[in-house]
């Protein structure tokens, strides 16, 4: 009996071995085709945060690889933001990154950590997501089309450093209200400490597309419609916004995204050097 | 569930303790967290510390036998809590568990959320701690035959429990396990088995694969499988004195994260960290053997690409589809338990041995090693040794005392350039006034940085004690008081080392019954907390906890 039983087991096994599943087929490289649909991914990071260098060396892998189709924001916020004792130079919390981290919700993966689109993907749970998934979850968002076509303008006084940033967003099809606009600045090339899983604590690191102010009145965006907007409707928004001194406006760009007002899902960004 | 949940209704509350026609019993569980700001100890800049000050985490867990049927329902309470994120907060409320289990004849079916494994885990393990957040029961169902006494075959399918959710792929499983008595007089048996187990990606999930290697450059490319199979085989020999159980798995092509591969990216940079497919393998045994007062064990264990994740995204202790077990010591005391040794699912080359002696009814010595290091045995992760002596000059008295030994890899287990080494002696000491009140004492000292190459400090070097007065059969008072007196973190204030921090903790324990409540005020100190060989990072605590547990 138990010399059969096993003799079938170990046929099932050979015969599970042997079944053959056809291979799914992949085209390794930069993608080609794209439209003009741009990703918004917003990193959470912090100087402490020692995992986090390798994530910020990902997100420029991928800016190489996606270009002016993906815009990168870097939120230092939450337990790792915390400057480094007596080294680290700046402070890049924000009241807007930690109110963001409280309406995103809170990296729940560990560190590094980002959302893409703000958009929760199956089986994810929350909006965040690790390091090895933002590719696939960013190549996923760009073979859509984009909903919106959008466009950013800037006007910069260096004199007063007056800074207007003018959004003009247009349907290409029905899309359900409520819509909101947001407007945000980033600053990158930053030299300032910050600690590394590799290298210990790195004086000279260069911080990039930190999230320095969400310049719109709401952190999530103001309202632009409420109700049904047809294809072919256009949506204006314009922010004025005074940069502050120590901030370097050749280093600083605004970033704009129209996104859902209730799933806070981003339809459509765009971005645009301050000067 | 529905059905369960009507079933729980039906029964007469006249029946619901034990009766003749069927059996209620059930737990309960909660914790609540006063969370307490305290930026000195890092116990700051969590949701809990900056807003929400309480979370709260309950299990009303209740199991009903009747007709020949086993089921069970578990109402899981998640308000707040740090528990899946301890630097986060998490809010939910449902039914956590539901089974139904029925025996008729030499069959079993079960269905439902189902903790079972094969062999000691490596292949598969459904299971639950509490503590760490872990429950990964497999949602689906399960068959088992008894051939005979000695013999019996299961399978099983299904899709693992992500909280109140579950993972898109599937799980499927089959084992043999057996007993077979070598003689009459049982001086020698085996207990063989072998099993298999089969994790298949669902659409999405391979989409999400491909979309994130297709960004690969060739180099680092490759063709993911939907299908990937373990396999283990398994024995345990009793021989007399002798307990030897050994087991070898095998895992098919699998695609995982392995943190520490070269990636090399389009724009001529070399990262680390990607997704890689490889085959893996385990070799586990141990080998006990015990006569009078002597007892000792031995183990080893070889992993290789032995990370067996549900989902190739999830890290930490989330999906995973089996249980490798740990290499080291589980320690209990507070500063002996302060530096754990996590499984390494890539590659470890791991032993421990640990010698029991005890020569007269006054004596109890005790010697332990482990050591683990990397495949290429080149770098060291971990060793400790570990010695204790127990001394029962009466009976009132029990008087234990040892040292420990660590030399721990901070960079592998907790991503902390460095080595640190520790030297820790300890004693526990415990007097019986009469049969219900007891007083034991706990002491022990950390020294930190001070052996070989192994100069990290971290936080420096600490002290610990522990006052336990027990009133039996209800009460027990504990204060205890960790201090890092000689600090090595550099303060954020005065660019110093930290002044000496004190990490003072009470607790009050009341018993009664099946009922036990816990009332606790603690500072502590952020590091990896282990539960059974599983560890992850805790941040420092401070504030209250309240718990409670019955069994009914």
């Amino acid at each position: 009996m138990m010399r059969s039983i096993t003799y079938s087991l170990f046929a099932v096994l050979l015969l599970i071995g042997g079944c053959k599943e056809i291979s799914p087929d992949l085209t390794f490289g930069p993608p080609s085709g794209l439209n003009d649909r741009v990703v918004v991914v917003e990193e959470f990071t912090g100087a402490q945060c020692v995992f986090c260098p390798p994530g910020a060396e990902e997100l420029e892998n991928l800016l190489s690889l996606y270009q002016d189709n993906m815009i990168a924001i870097s939120i230092h916020t939450g337990f790792f933001a915390t400057p480094i004792p007596n080294k680290s130079k700046y402070d890049f919390r924000t009241t807007d990154g930690d109110a963001l981290e409280g309406i995103l919700g809170i990296p729940d993966k560990g560190y590094p950590s980002a959302i893409i689109n703000r958009k929760e993907f199956p089986g994810e749970g929350s909006l965040h997501s690790v390091k090895t998934a933002w590719a696939g979850y960013i190549g996923q968002e760009l073979a859509d089309e984009a909903v919106f076509g959008l466009t950013l303008g800037t006007t910069w006084d260096p004199g007063t450093r007056a800074l207007r940033a003018d959004v003009n967003a247009i349907a290409r099809e029905n899309v359900s209200g409520p819509l909101r606009i947001t407007l945000l600045i980033t600053e990158s090339g930053i030299v300032d400490y910050q600690k590394d899983i590799r290298y210990g604590e790195v004086p000279e690191y260069v911080h990039k597309h930190v999230l320095r102010d969400v310049i719109s009145n709401s952190v999530e965006g103001d309202v632009v419609a409420t109700g049904i907007v047809t294809a072919g409707q256009s949506l204006d928004y314009a922010v004025n916004y005074t940069l502050p001194a120590e901030w370097k406006s050749e280093k600083c760009e605004v970033v704009a995204f129209i996104s859902d007002g209730n799933s806070r899902y981003i339809y459509q960004a765009g971005h645009a050097k301050v000067e | 569930m529905v059905l369960i949940t009507a079933v729980f209704l039906y029964v007469n509350p006249l029946h619901a303790q034990e009766g003749n026609t069927g059996r209620l019993s059930g737990s309960f569980q909660a914790n609540v967290n006063f969370f307490q700001r305290d930026s000195a100890i890092g116990a700051a800049n969590t949701p809990g510390y900056d807003r929400q000050l309480v979370g709260s985490e309950a299990w009303l867990n209740l199991d009903y036998s009747n007709w020949g049927f086993d089921m069970g329902i578990r109402f899981d309470l998640f308000n707040n809590t740090n528990l899946f994120n301890p630097l986060g907060s998490f809010n939910g409320i449902g039914i956590g568990r539901w089974y139904i289990h029925k025996s008729i004849g030499q069959f079993e079916v079960t269905g439902g959320q189902i903790y079972d494994q094969i062999g000691s885990g490596l292949i598969f393990r459904a299971y639950e701690a509490r503590p760490l957040a872990i429950d990964n029961a497999l949602y689906g169902a399960r068959v088992a035959y008894h051939i005979n006494d000695n013999w019996e075959v299961k399978a099983f399918g299904g899709k693992q429990r992500n909280i109140f959710d579950y993972y898109n792929p599937s799980l499927w499983g089959a084992a043999l396990e057996g007993f077979i008595p070598g003689n009459e007089e049982y001086t020698w048996s085996l207990s063989p088995g072998i099993g298999i187990v089969q994790r298949t990606y669902d659409d999405a999930t391979m989409d999400q694969i491909i979309a994130a290697i297709e960004t690969y450059t060739p180099e680092d490319g490759f063709i993911p499988k939907y299908n990937t199979r373990a396999a283990t085989v398994y024995n345990t020999l009793i021989a007399g004195n002798f307990t030897w159980y050994v087991e070898g798995a095998l895992k098919t092509e699998d695609v995982f994260e392995d943190p520490f591969a070269p990636k090399n990216n389009w724009n001529g940079t070399v990262t680390q960290g990607r997704l890689v497919s490889r085959p893996g393998n385990v070799l586990y045994t141990s080998l006990g053997y015990t006569t009078g007062g002597l007892g000792i064990i031995v183990e080893g264990k070889r992993t290789q690409d032995f990370r067996f994740r549900v989902d190739p995204f999830v890290n930490q202790l989330r999906g995973q589809v089996n249980f490798l077990p740990p290499m080291a010591r589980v320690n209990t005391y507070r500063l002996t338990a302060r530096y754990n040794a996590a499984t390494q699912e890539i590659g470890e080359m791991a032993g421990q041995a640990s010698i029991r002696y005890s020569p007269n009814s006054h004596w109890a010595l005790g010697l332990d090693y482990s050591q683990i290091m990397n495949l290429d045995m080149d770098n060291l992760f971990y060793r400790e040794i570990y010695i204790d002596a127990t001394w029962k000059p009466k009976d009132a008295w029990n008087i234990l005392f040892g040292v420990q030994h660590q030399w721990y890899n901070q960079f592998i287990y907790e991503g902390k350039p460095g080595d640190l080494s520790t030297i820790t002696p300890y004693t526990d000491i415990q007097y019986k006034f009469d049969d219900h009140r007891a007083l034991r004492m706990e002491a022990s000292a950390m020294f930190t940085g001070r052996v070989g190459s192994a100069q990290n400090t971290d936080y420096g070097d600490w002290l610990f004690g522990l006052l336990e007065y027990t009133i039996a059969p209800h009460w027990t008072f504990t204060v205890s008081d960790m201090f890092n007196f000689n600090p090595k973190r550099i303060n954020p204030d005065t660019g110093d080392f930290e002044d000496p921090i004190h990490y003072p903790r009470f607790d009050v324990f009341y018993s009664t019954g099946p009922h036990r409540f816990a009332f606790s005020y603690v500072k502590q100190v952020d590091g990896i907390v282990c539960t059974g060989g599983i560890c992850r990072y805790e941040p420092a605590f401070s504030g209250f906890k309240v718990g409670m547990q019955s069994n009914f």
